[in-house]
């Protein structure tokens, strides 16, 4: 299991890498860079002055040097914990990640803990009570969250709750430390919307897992020894069918990152998602290449859980 | 001394707000209270010298004072804010400035002329970056000196008619030398101490920024309110959220609101709020690449200056809201801009199109039999893709055939300024003042950091240099009126297609809030009060 795990981390070195370079050639590659950008929306400077503007700030940044050169210190830095020094926010970006790291995770996490409890349960009732009113309502409910856009049903819980209940969730934000009733005041609106699209697949692989594992022998075997309903569905049918509905949840969890930077900028959370898009549109490079690394680290690592997870659920793997 | 802004600004700006004044004056102001509103950015950035978004100025607007402001309560008008008085010299070239006695710092530190020569003499720094206040007064100021600890002068470099304009600008507020000093620049939240009637408090980047009342300010009794309260709201559907639940009191700020958007809002609130639409000083323009075949021949610009209908994109794009044809608005610069009876009927603005369609069609088959394709460059933003969808019908009906290519927000601003592109179907810019010279010196002269289209006209240039200079204020006019006329009937880079205004909202509880000239001018709240 160790070697297992010391594996599977060392598959991070080259992931990782991948992606940063990946998102520095990416991002050299649309046009204009942060001193364009800055010096040509203002546009109120004669032309001389602005390029002299624009090539004291790209001095200044040392964007003037040849792309290699300029991440192989990106690199060299970002491996020691300095991810370099925002533009936009004048400050280091290691400081943006201490501030929004923890929001954008606290919303990621509980999001997908609400969709798991609302989901999996949801499945199996499905699964269970197949072709009945309980059945047919999971599955509209599934089938509306897949087809919905997620940035839709944000925008429509936000107007829903104005319309019908004159309340809007506070537009100030407050750390889960602070206060944490305020905090969640905040975050539930944003973690419902995201849940509610995330949990529509795992509710309908579940129902299909399920339905296809109470169909086995053991569960008849189980039933005929004379074990109780809940006892076939949670203890023998729920836990054999979960196997791919945990790989699912991993792959699908990442792109809960995804729609974090929506659900942000929708319910006014200063999160890694806001700082991100200010980020892509002034070309604040080092603030993009290390939040991208970061929401990496965590796709990956979420994924390292679901491999680990598996041992734990099925014990052919972890005896093997 | 006063300057006089014209008179017909006050329709435009405040037609809401004169009827409010009159109810505000016979109100006695009412302490206390939290002003809230919204910043459509994370300013990111608190220097305002060196920054130019207006996230930036609405972050900081209530923390400082300038030697000159627009008058909070009549914002037609110039008036002296650190400084109680001002005179020019006879020639024109030399202003002295005296200014208030006892007032402090937000840190206690006294407020003297070194502090105004230190704000000057920073932004004049030909090495320091200033895009608003330094962009307006490095061609006009020679250099700044302290006669006394409560008098300083500037030597302009030649009597220049913008410069007071300039001065009064919310960009050009007067810093602290002793921060400066402390801190090297005013890009940090600590840095934020200025006489303002606001204390810079709490800045949440991304969530908030909060001011609180300085009890010091030196007028006695202002501000009314005990604070003010910036929500950072990125989102169009969080800010209508906002305003429809009542969490902002004013919505005075960019984007506008959409007339649709704006009947929302009434048919939310009811009575609770006024909703008004006023100018927002930003002219809608289409650019052609001066050097780039075919706009490189003057008769293809000719030809989309005269096919280009102004009417019918301000009635469709914009819901109506804004000033065809114009390139100065009568409501913003008075006689200043032509009058819109002559400008309604040049070439190109004229009702009905046929005859300037035919000639447009003549001209693009003389020179391309049958018809051209052209690459249209538009910013993926806001309602550009509207605009430019119908500028391309329009050119069709002349021969040009335009394949649309979008740019993300910055990257467009990028290709604009490195001269990128053929034609760009639609691109607004703000003014930073409200001096009618502002359109020519960012878009028109040679030199224009705006003239993205590269078009050099001798006639512009001199017009422009002499509108500058000229201290009489009917020649002043006389030569914008000559120039606006050229400019029209010629071949220009940049199509005016007119002035663009916007919906905006007030709460019924706020009283004594003017908008000012330019929507970099107006956020003090230094006389603002809320009846409840």
């Amino acid at each position: 299991m160790r070697k297992y795990l010391a594996r599977r981390l060392l598959l991070f070195v080259p992931t990782l890498l991948g992606a940063s370079i990946l998102i520095f050639v990416l991002m050299r590659l649309v046009p204009g860079d942060i001193a364009e950008i800055l010096v040509y929306q203002t546009g109120t400077e004669s032309s001389a002055v602005q390029e002299k503007q624009i090539q004291q700030i790209r001095e200044e940044l040392g964007l003037d040097r040849p792309i290699v050169v300029q991440y192989v210190a990106w690199l060299g830095n970002a491996l020691r914990g300095d991810f370099g020094y925002s533009y936009t926010q004048r400050r280091p970006v290691t400081d943006i990640l201490k501030e929004r790291f923890p929001r954008s995770m606290e919303l990621a996490f509980l999001t997908l803990v609400v969709a798991v409890l609302w989901a999996i349960p949801l499945g199996v009732v499905s699964a269970v009570r197949q072709n009945t009113w309980a059945d047919y309502t999971v599955r509209l409910v599934s089938i509306s969250g897949l087809s919905l856009p997620i940035f839709f049903t944000g925008v429509l819980i936000l107007y829903g709750l104005v319309r019908f209940f004159q309340y809007l969730p506070p537009l100030e934000f407050v750390a889960f430390v602070d206060n944490p009733a305020e905090n969640l005041k905040q975050l539930i609106w944003p973690t419902l919307a995201q849940a509610y699209y995330i949990s529509a697949p795992i509710m309908r692989l579940t129902r299909s897992q399920m339905l296809e594992v109470i169909r086995h022998d053991y569960v008849r075997t189980a039933r005929a020894k004379g074990l109780g309903e809940r006892a076939v569905v949670y203890r023998h049918a729920l836990r054999n069918s979960l196997l791919p509905v945990i790989t699912f949840i991993g792959w699908w969890g990442g792109r809960l990152l995804g729609g974090i930077v929506i659900m942000e900028i929708i319910f006014a959370i200063p999160g890694m998602g806001t700082a991100l898009v200010q980020a892509v549109s002034y070309r604040d490079y080092p603030t993009v290449q290390a939040i991208i690394f970061v929401m990496a680290l965590v796709y990956l690592t979420i994924n390292l859980l679901v491999d680990l997870a598996y041992a734990w659920l099925d014990p052919r793997i972890r005896y093997a | 001394m006063r300057k006089s802004l014209p008179l017909a600004l006050i329709f435009a700006l405040v037609g809401f707000g004169l009827s409010a004044a009159g109810a505000a004056a016979q109100e006695k102001p009412r302490y206390g209270g939290i002003l809230n509103w919204y910043d459509y950015a994370d300013p990111g950035r608190l220097d305002i010298h060196s920054e130019s978004p207006l996230g930036v100025q609405q972050a900081v607007a209530g923390v400082y004072s300038g030697l000159l402001h627009y008058d909070p309560d009549d914002p037609t008008k110039i008036v002296g804010d650190l400084a109680e008085r001002w005179s020019a010299s006879p020639d024109g070239k030399t202003y002295t400035f005296h200014l208030r006695k006892g007032v402090k710092w937000h840190d206690g530190q006294p407020f003297s002329a070194a502090d105004a020569k230190a704000t000057f003499d920073r932004v004049l720094n030909p090495n320091f970056k200033s895009p608003r206040c330094g962009s307006m007064l490095k061609p006009m100021v020679a250099s700044v000196e302290m006669v006394d600890p409560h008098t300083v002068q500037f030597q302009l470099k030649f009597p220049a008619a913008p410069f007071v304009s300039a001065v009064a600008s919310a960009w050009c507020r007067v810093v602290a030398k002793h921060v400066l000093e402390k801190y090297g620049d005013l890009t940090k939240p600590e840095a934020q101490i200025g006489t303002g009637p606001f204390k810079f408090k709490r800045y949440e980047r991304d969530s908030v920024i909060e001011w609180e009342k300085n009890k010091d300010y030196f007028i006695p009794g202002l501000p009314y309110l005990d604070g003010v309260k910036q929500f950072i709201l990125k989102g169009a559907p969080t800010q209508l959220a906002a305003a429809k639940a009542g969490r902002i009191h004013v919505w005075d700020t960019w984007p506008p609101m959409k007339k649709t958007q704006a009947d929302e809002l009434k048919s939310a609130r009811g009575g609770e709020v006024e909703v008004y639409q006023a100018s927002i000083n930003t002219i809608f323009l289409i650019y052609m690449h001066t050097q780039k075949p075919p706009f490189n021949n003057p008769d293809m610009r000719r030809a989309v200056n005269l096919a280009i209908d102004r009417q019918e994109l301000v009635a469709k794009t914009l819901e109506g809201a804004g000033v065809p044809c114009a390139l100065l608005d009568p409501k913003l610069v008075g006689d200043f801009a032509l009058p819109l009876a002559e400008v309604n009927k040049l070439p190109g603005c004229r009702q009905p199109k046929d005859q300037d369609i035919a000639e447009a069609k003549r001209l693009v088959e003389k020179h391309y039999p049958n018809g051209i394709d052209v690459e249209a460059a538009v910013r993926s933003v806001g309602g550009y893709i509207d605009r430019a969808q119908l500028v391309l019908s329009q050119l069709r009906k002349i021969g040009i055939r335009g394949t649309l290519k979008t740019y993300e927000s910055a990257a467009g601003f990028a290709v604009y300024g490195k001269g990128d592109f053929t034609f760009i179907t639609t691109q607004d810019r703000a003014m930073v003042t409200a001096d009618p010279g502002d359109v020519f010196a960012l878009i028109y002269t040679t030199d224009a950091g705006s003239n993205w289209g590269k078009w050099s006209d001798a006639k512009v240039d001199e017009l422009a240099d002499r509108g500058l200079r000229e201290a009489n204020r009917t020649k002043r006019a006389q030569i914008y009126h000559e120039l606006q006329r050229h400019i029209m009937t010629s071949a220009p880079s940049a199509v005016p297609v007119g002035w663009v205004e916007g919906w905006f909202f007030q709460d019924k509880r706020v009283r004594n809030y003017k908008a000012s000239p330019t929507i970099y001018d107006h956020s003090t709240f230094m006389k603002v009060w809320l009846t409840q």
